[in-house]
């Protein structure tokens, strides 16, 4: 599950995966488009769903989607979730997530909701700061 | 009005960023990035 602040970061996210991985089942979920064919489509399952939170809160209230067996999350651009208004939305689905996950956030800025978003809902993680260029011990980043 | 060179460019860093970030051999445990792109004459 990839939850992303704007509906054109979610397109490109979906179309990152279809490209990177085309063997996946992916969708994107996002508001302003027919919520029919996105229920459709998620009736079959499917192994990535990147959406917006407000659409993925719609589509779980309405029961299409369930949140019970994801294995890896990913919060893009966390800090313009905030400044778009989505912090209470990206709560409620960090909450019906397993408590058995692997939780990847990614963020330009450190504000207060980041870092108690961090403290709550992320598991002593491994921060890799790519603006002050540190590398955490035991990791190598590789440039192609 | 917008200049779609520019967009094309910034988008172009973004999907090369998210490429670099995909090649980073992740561990299995939480991870927080922090990343901002900067982009300089």
């Amino acid at each position: 599950m990839v939850l992303a602040p704007t509906r054109e970061l979610a397109r490109q996210v979906e179309k990152e995966f279809r490209e990177s991985a085309p063997s996946l089942d992916t969708i994107c979920l996002y508001g302003g488009t027919p919520i029919g064919q996105q229920m459709r489509q998620l009736d079959y399952g499917v192994d990535v769903a990147v959406g917006t939170p407000g659409r993925v809160i719609d589509l779980m209230k309405r029961g299409a989607l369930n949140l019970s067996e994801v294995q890896f999350v990913v919060l893009d651009e966390a800090d313009q979730m905030l400044q778009v208004g989505f912090a209470e939305d990206v709560e409620i689905i960090l909450e019906k997530l397993p408590e058995k996950r692997q939780s990847m956030m990614f963020s330009a800025t450190m504000p207060s909701w980041i870092r108690s978003l961090t403290k709550k809902y992320l598991n002593n993680p491994l921060t890799v700061d790519l603006v002050s260029s540190i590398v955490p011990s035991g990791i190598s980043y590789n440039f192609e | 009005m917008i200049d779609l060179g520019f967009c094309r460019v910034v988008n172009e860093v973004i999907s090369y960023v998210k490429y670099v970030l995909l090649c980073i051999r992740l561990p299995n445990c939480d991870v927080l990035f922090r990343l901002e792109i900067l982009i300089r004459n």
